[in-house]
């Protein structure tokens, strides 16, 4: 109930359109930045400033000339103006990350994209010529497609009525699946395998499982999707 | 009773060295050699692969290419000894590919003028890491596999120094320690890579393995080769006694690294930093070969390579600025190369 609820708040907050939605009424502030709301957002892609200046749009020039006047906010050390950097794949790296050890897992990350493209280029340069075009080499399409495929459409939040709590079946935002998707993939990993394996090793296998949807990741999101349709009978409890 | 081996750590932590003995122009295996390396249909900038699979033909027009060494080749020439990202490089990409570089040219240059009366000459590759020093050992390796040469090759001493699971008392001289398992291990290898020549060298003495077998004086080495038992074996001692230059008829090649080397900061490289004082001496005096970073054209030529063989799959990897990011993030350095572009 409260979620929802905060959402629709939220909503009204952006249908308000204050720069700082720094109040709301019934909301406190969990989350804040110590920068003032003046402050910008840094860009970091090189293609944006390679732009020759005819062909800015109206809000991209003002936006333009806004920067040389108004103070902008430091880069985070996680961002880079790489061409290879991919915002999933840092926030994959942020979810398995423990303790704040970033260097592990992301040299975990590297070795599972290390560890598919062998599979896969191995299995490549063995098969015969037909083959040959349906195997996908690309770590990073396989990372974004196992992905996918593991993103549920619907879930289910409790929400108690009458002193027992339903299931009840909800829409998600795009973030909750994405993030759902990456917990289920990592959880699978570290409870369900062999604690003496590798991690790297055990998200490739799961990754190219999913890349073909099989796997245990996709069955649990068959059956989370399995579940809000035998709690559909519930669905008006959204409202409540 | 662990002094002398403590001792033996700290003296001799970083060599990986190997010998060769000329026994005589005797035919190699008459191994076809696979004329399957091609040259890519559309123009290159640079053209990276090359058909001379012969080391001894290798010259300064061959600087940046690869050459392909044939399957059989390989598990004969080198049943140990090449790197571990290498192999399963080669694993990967179905084919065992070297790169030419001016280092192992200047090497096979004076290896091809050896005099076999003069004294052994002793080579000391050194450099930074991960710039190729075992490469280029692995690409003499074959050069004088090729010529018909013994090759004694120990492909890293770090592991008969460090972490011995087992240690046995030394029947021959009672002060010394074997150590079975790296003693056999390396043994089985030697076999595999020498096996022709084995049936050739007969044994000078009479050794006795246990009270009921022995083999006899005059029968060839092969037998006490396959007999595995290393009881006559110190490895580091013998090993020592073959890098002095007191015998002739070959030349000693080693190569200095800091990985595996107990002791030493990161950033050391130098021969007078690695060996210390009584180690220089011993091998002083040597003809240093320094293998650096990549230069231009053969950073070119390898990710031209790694383009081929589908080994860089990141579309922008293809990009010219995807290549200015690799260079910048390697610092044409061919190890941090390697494994950049492993995940990329």
């Amino acid at each position: 109930m409260a979620a929802p609820m905060a959402r629709r708040l939220e909503a009204l907050g952006r249908g308000l359109a204050t720069p700082a939605r720094s109040w709301l009424p019934g909301l406190t502030q969990v989350r804040w930045s110590r920068y003032s709301p003046r402050y910008l957002e840094p860009e970091v892609n090189k293609e944006v400033y390679r732009k020759p200046l005819q062909e800015l749009s109206e809000e991209e020039k003002t936006q333009q000339e806004l920067k040389a006047v108004q103070p902008i906010k430091a880069a985070p050390s996680n961002v880079t103006s790489s061409v290879f950097s991919d915002p999933v794949i840092s926030k994959f790296i942020n979810i398995m990350m423990k303790g704040g050890n970033k260097v592990l897992a992301r040299s975990i990350m590297t070795q599972t994209l290390e560890a598919i493209k062998r599979k896969q280029i191995e299995k490549y340069h063995q098969a015969s010529e037909e083959e040959r075009e349906s195997i996908e080499c690309n770590p990073y399409v396989i990372f974004h497609q196992a992905l996918k495929n593991c993103k549920p459409i619907i879930g289910l939040c409790n929400i108690k009525k009458g002193g027992k709590t339903y299931q009840v079946p909800i829409a998600l935002h795009d973030n909750r699946k994405r993030f759902l998707a990456m917990k289920w993939l990592i959880t699978e990993c570290r409870e369900n395998k062999h604690y003496r394996t590798f991690m790297h090793e055990k998200l490739a296998q799961e990754l190219l499982q999913a890349f073909n949807n099989e796997g245990p990741v996709v069955k649990r999101k068959h059956d989370m999707h399995k579940m809000a349709e035998a709690n559909r009978a519930y669905a008006h409890y959204r409202w409540l | 009773m662990l002094r002398s081996m403590t001792g033996l750590i700290c003296q001799w932590p970083k060599l990986n060295c190997r010998y060769f003995l000329h026994a005589g122009a005797r035919a190699w295996l008459a191994v076809a050699v696979n004329q399957d390396a091609q040259i890519p249909a559309e123009k290159p900038r640079v053209i990276f692969r090359t058909h001379e699979s012969n080391p001894a033909n290798h010259a300064q027009q061959h600087e940046g290419q690869h050459y392909s060494i044939p399957q059989q080749e390989v598990k004969v020439v080198f049943p140990h000894g090449l790197p571990n990202r290498f192999q399963m490089q080669a694993k990967t990409f179905n084919e065992t590919c070297v790169m030419v570089r001016k280092p192992a040219v200047e090497l096979l240059g004076y290896l091809k003028s050896t005099n076999f009366a003069h004294p052994a000459v002793r080579y000391v590759i050194y450099g930074e890491k991960g710039t190729g020093k075992t490469m280029t050992l692995c690409h003499a390796v074959h050069y004088c596999a090729k010529q018909d040469w013994l090759v004694l090759h120990i492909p890293d001493a770090h592991l008969w120094v460090k972490n011995c699971r087992e240690l046995m008392q030394s029947s021959y001289n009672q002060e010394r320690f074997d150590q079975p398992l790296e003693a056999s291990a390396w043994l089985k290898n030697f076999k595999t890579s020498n096996e022709h020549f084995l049936k050739e060298i007969k044994t000078q003495q009479r050794y006795m393995w246990n009270k009921r077998e022995s083999t006899e004086k005059g029968r060839p080495l092969s037998e006490v080769v396959e007999q595995v038992s290393p009881e006559e074996l110190t490895l580091v001692h013998n090993l020592r006694k073959m890098v002095m230059n007191n015998w002739n008829g070959g030349a000693i090649v080693t190569t200095l690294s800091q990985t595996g080397s107990l002791f030493k900061p990161r950033a050391a490289y130098l021969p007078h930093e690695l060996l210390e004082k009584e180690g220089f001496d011993t091998l002083d005096p040597f003809i240093p070969i320094q293998v650096t970073n990549y230069s231009q054209r053969e950073f070119e030529s390898c990710y031209q390579y790694y383009l081929e063989r589908k080994w860089l799959q990141h579309e922008r990897a293809r990009t010219e600025e995807g290549e200015k990011e690799l260079l910048f993030l390697s610092n044409s350095n061919p190890g941090q190369l390697e494994r950049i572009s492993a995940y990329l």
